[in-house]
């Protein structure tokens, strides 16, 4: 706005109210962020200067280290288990490809701390080694050997449930501009392996890094899995600040630090996205067809099954088992609480789902039609922001908005009661915010495929532009809506940071239902929640692969 | 000199189809150099002016400005006397009226055939929208195809419909950006032929940019030769080709050349010099260094001392040389 530049007299009044609510929604949804980021210039009390004090010298380091080594660990395992998946089903065509290639997303749908919860049966199989090394070796080789197999199995499981956002994005690398560049290879005289390694993946290497970046920010903002797991990352250092040591200024000032060392990662990120050549995904693009050699053929299916088995087939036959093992207390399960749980889900992903992609179309739309580059800036940051940040930094930075905004209408006013911090109003926001990133993206994908000689065909037959954007772009945006909404309710439904943080008294979701049967030891009766939860998820994941690969047999 | 005239500043055009464009000049942000610098044009109601000139001299700019994509820094743009766009004033592009046909041709992929057409005719009543359409499809020869969806279309079809479109709701100027060059050089003239006998019918005002001279000469009653974001010349078919102002001119519907600086002319078309013994008068000699056949002609490119370039003659296919042989270069006149 304050940049020298033509004014925009195409706007119309229309236009213009629409621009003025896409700039409020994205200020809106950087309002958390711009809190915590505040909080590193403010002044804190001796109290909590005296904490951060000690946070510094005796906790920081480790639980840098730790999330440092988690992240590191299940990136590597999710690019080992996404990536070869991911060549072979967009280069390859072998019987049960399309089954299998729905089967790889699927382990998106079992939340991490879920797949942490019933992997303990399978951990207590390693305590017999372990007392054999305490005997055999002495206490430090046990704790060596402890810690490193605690580490171990995280990463793994880390690893197993969130390979398909590489897969993902592997897929979408590999396909079209991966091929055709593949066979230029092939023609110049190279084995499959060499034009794999010196064609394919350089290409694919910008959306990989993309989906590999998305698996660092999960592992980072996961609580359930890493706390069941007996680890203090920052997240749960955060929270131990927040509510064991009830420091919430502390514990915004540590989250101003990790927002910081976040966003250099996106900005990392991006600058390496940025540098690549875009991919070409011309029409009709094929594959190899089928493959040549039984070994080619036993890798094809090797690919998929060993991710599949490790984040599917085994979490689901252990959460079976438990079911079994919980059915001598189904009469002490209380029904009306998962009904409940459910209801209060369902709710929240829902309205959360409309309001994301709601907010999606009215911000990127607005953009998509303004002259001025700052909301396409503001836009995209609101965007980032979302995704980067773990959701204990945005909950503390809704809180500390809540409160600011609280203090300025009194709680007898209709107002104030409506902002009370505690108040259901604020943990839909908190979510909002959160995983407005997932609708936004895909709202912006869909519109980018959409030519803007559309818009100006639509402009010269008399529309204006807020009447294009309902008649020409929205309906043709109707995949990308689906595909948004669809993965929004998923992670809602899946989410346990937020909702432990923020919910108000007696609020129980899936998610913070089965973290409780943990925390109170009825472990094996959060099988029920627990599939209930996995079950929507997949759901919606099967409904999204399955509008993909029609889209996909529509185009060839 | 039909349907367009350069310079005619002081001359009302009150028609409510003509053209009046003065002194026209746009700025892209952040840049120093204008992308239209002073532009004037008036075009005649009901007549076709094509717009020639390489890539990047200004033409996709001139029609985003009288589109109203694009505000004028300076200078006026006026439809039937009433101002679309000036430093002052700006009409938005959905007022203007004014019909785009895009290379692309924009077709809405969701909408079938008649709704691709009725699109632009909101404001007409319901009765009448049926009647138009079904007149253009048979103007266009797609009468059946009302139904189908731009993904079941061909290239030409897609052109077709799209001009359709934007003539359907009678626009008073019509602009045309380079609407034949994703096709083949059959359909585009087919395609060619048949916009012009609808363009004749409609009576509309139309701006055609093209790449094509062919297209240019067959179409316009007047072409305009853009470089450099200015109009350098604006004339007849005829008295371009015969008369073109500047070998910028010349060279977009000729191979041209540059004469070494002693000559006079200093360029001449290719087909205006021909190849003589080495030892004949002429303006100089040189060695063939390279023979391109195109079927009925072939182009024979000669390199001559203290010339940059190599000197190009256009000699008929029947004639043989080699490469490396030395020859004599004669102006024909």
């Amino acid at each position: 706005m304050f940049l020298k530049q033509k004014p925009d007299h195409s706007a119309t009044w229309g236009l213009r109210l629409w621009k003025f609510l896409a700039w409020a929604l994205a200020l809106l949804l950087l309002a958390p962020v711009l809190v915590i980021l505040l909080s590193l210039f403010s002044n804190i009390s001796t109290d909590a200067a005296e904490a951060w004090q000690q946070i510094h010298n005796f906790l920081l380091k480790d639980a840098i280290k730790e999330t440092a080594i988690l992240v590191v660990g299940s990136c590597f395992i999710a690019s080992l288990l996404g990536i070869p998946a991911a060549w072979f089903v967009e280069n390859f065509d072998f019987p049960g490809k399309r089954l299998l290639s729905i089967a790889l997303v699927l382990p998106l749908a079992i939340p991490p701390f879920i797949a942490a919860i019933i992997s303990s049966d399978l951990r207590e199989k390693l305590i017999p080694f372990l007392i054999k090394i305490r005997r055999e070796e002495g206490v430090e080789s046990f704790l060596w050997w402890e810690e490193h197999l605690r580490y171990g199995c995280l990463i793994l499981l880390f690893g197993s449930v969130l390979y398909p956002y590489v897969f993902l994005a592997g897929r979408s690398a590999f396909a079209g501009s991966g091929i055709i560049m593949g066979e230029a290879g092939r023609m110049l005289g190279h084995s499959p392996w060499r034009v794999f390694s010196s064609v394919q993946l350089p290409l694919a290497r910008p959306a990989l890094a993309a989906g590999i970046f998305l698996v660092a920010m999960e592992v980072i903002n996961d609580y359930g899995a890493v706390k069941h797991f007996g680890f203090n990352t920052l997240t749960v250092t955060l929270f131990t600040t927040w509510f064991g040591m009830d420091q919430i200024e502390t514990a915004k000032k540590l989250a101003s630090w990790v927002l910081i060392s976040v966003f250099f990662l996106v900005a990392l990120e991006h600058w390496h996205r940025g540098r690549a050549l875009r991919s070409l995904h011309p029409e009709g693009a094929r594959s190899f067809g089928s493959p040549s050699s039984i070994i080619t053929r036993i890798a094809c299916y090797l690919s998929c099954l060993v991710p599949i088995s490790l984040g599917l087939i085994l979490p689901l036959f252990e959460l079976i088992n438990w079911l079994l093992k919980s059915s001598s207390i189904y009469d002490q399960i209380d029904w009306e609480e998962i009904i409940t749980a459910s209801r209060h889900t369902l709710i929240l992903a829902l309205s959360s789902t409309v309001i994301c992609i709601a907010a999606a179309l009215t911000i990127i739309g607005a953009a998509r039609f303004s002259k001025n580059p700052i909301l396409r800036v503001v836009s995209k940051f609101s965007t980032v922001a979302g995704y980067a940040c773990p959701g204990t930094v945005i909950a503390l930075g809704v809180m500390g908005f809540a409160v600011a905004l609280g203090s300025r209408f009194p709680p007898e006013n209709w107002i104030g009661r409506l902002l009370v911090p505690s108040g259901l109003i604020w943990l839909l926001f908190a979510i909002v915010t959160r995983y407005f990133s997932i609708a936004s993206q895909m709202v912006q994908q869909g519109l980018a495929r959409q030519n803007k000689s559309l818009d100006q065909a639509s402009f010269s037959l008399g529309k204006t532009p807020t009447k294009t954007f309902f008649r020409i772009n929205l309906p043709l945006l109707k995949a990308s809506i689906l595909g948004g909404a669809t993965l929004v309710f998923v992670d809602v439904c899946k989410e346990l940071p937020l909702c432990l943080l923020l919910r108000p008294f007696d609020f129980e979701t899936l998610s913070t239902l089965t973290y409780g049967k943990v925390d109170q030891g009825t472990i094996y009766a959060c099988a029920i929640p627990s599939l209930f939860l996995i079950s929507v998820s997949m759901l919606g994941l099967i409904i999204v692969e399955l509008n993909g690969w029609r889209k996909l047999s529509k185009t060839k | 000199m039909v349907g367009v005239s350069f310079p005619k500043p002081n001359e009302m055009m009150t028609s409510p189809n003509s053209l009046t464009v003065e002194n026209l000049t746009v700025f892209y942000p952040k840049s120093k150099e204008p992308a239209l610098q002073k532009v004037t044009l008036n075009v005649e109601a009901s007549s076709i002016l094509s717009i020639v000139g390489a890539s990047g001299s200004g033409k996709s700019t001139l029609l985003r400005a009288l589109c109203g994509l694009e505000s004028p820094t300076s200078g006026t743009i006026k439809l039937g006397g009433k101002i679309l766009g000036s430093s002052t004033k700006f009409v938005r592009p959905d007022r203007r009226k004014i019909g785009l046909v895009s290379q692309s041709g924009d077709l809405f992929p969701h909408l079938n055939v008649f709704q691709n057409l009725a699109y632009g005719l909101i404001n007409w009543r319901r009765a009448d929208r049926k009647p138009r359409c079904k007149e253009l499809l048979e103007a266009i020869s797609l009468t059946g195809f009302e139904k189908r969806f731009p993904h079941e279309l061909s290239g030409g079809e897609k052109q077709r419909i799209a001009l359709a479109r934007a003539l359907a709701p009678r626009p008073p100027l019509l602009l045309l950006d380079e609407p034949f060059s994703n096709l083949d050089s059959k359909l585009r003239q087919s395609l060619r032929r048949l916009t012009e006998e609808i363009l004749r019918k409609e009576k509309t005002t139309t701006i055609f940019v093209t790449h094509h001279p062919e297209d240019a000469f067959a179409t316009g009653d007047s072409i305009a030769v853009m470089d450099s974001g200015t109009i350098i010349q604006c004339d007849t078919p005829r008295n371009l080709w015969k008369n073109p102002v500047s070998p910028v001119a010349a060279s977009l519907f000729d191979q041209v050349s540059q004469l070494p600086s002693s000559n006079f002319p200093s360029w001449l078309r290719a087909n205006e010099i021909e190849l003589v013994e080495e030892s004949h008068e002429g303006f100089g000699s040189g060695i063939i260094h390279e023979i391109e056949f195109l079927g009925k002609t072939q182009m024979i490119y000669v390199k001559i001392p203290n010339n940059l370039a190599p000197i190009i003659v256009e000699v008929t296919s029947e004639r043989e040389f080699r490469i490396g042989s030395k020859v004599g270069l004669k102006h024909k006149n």
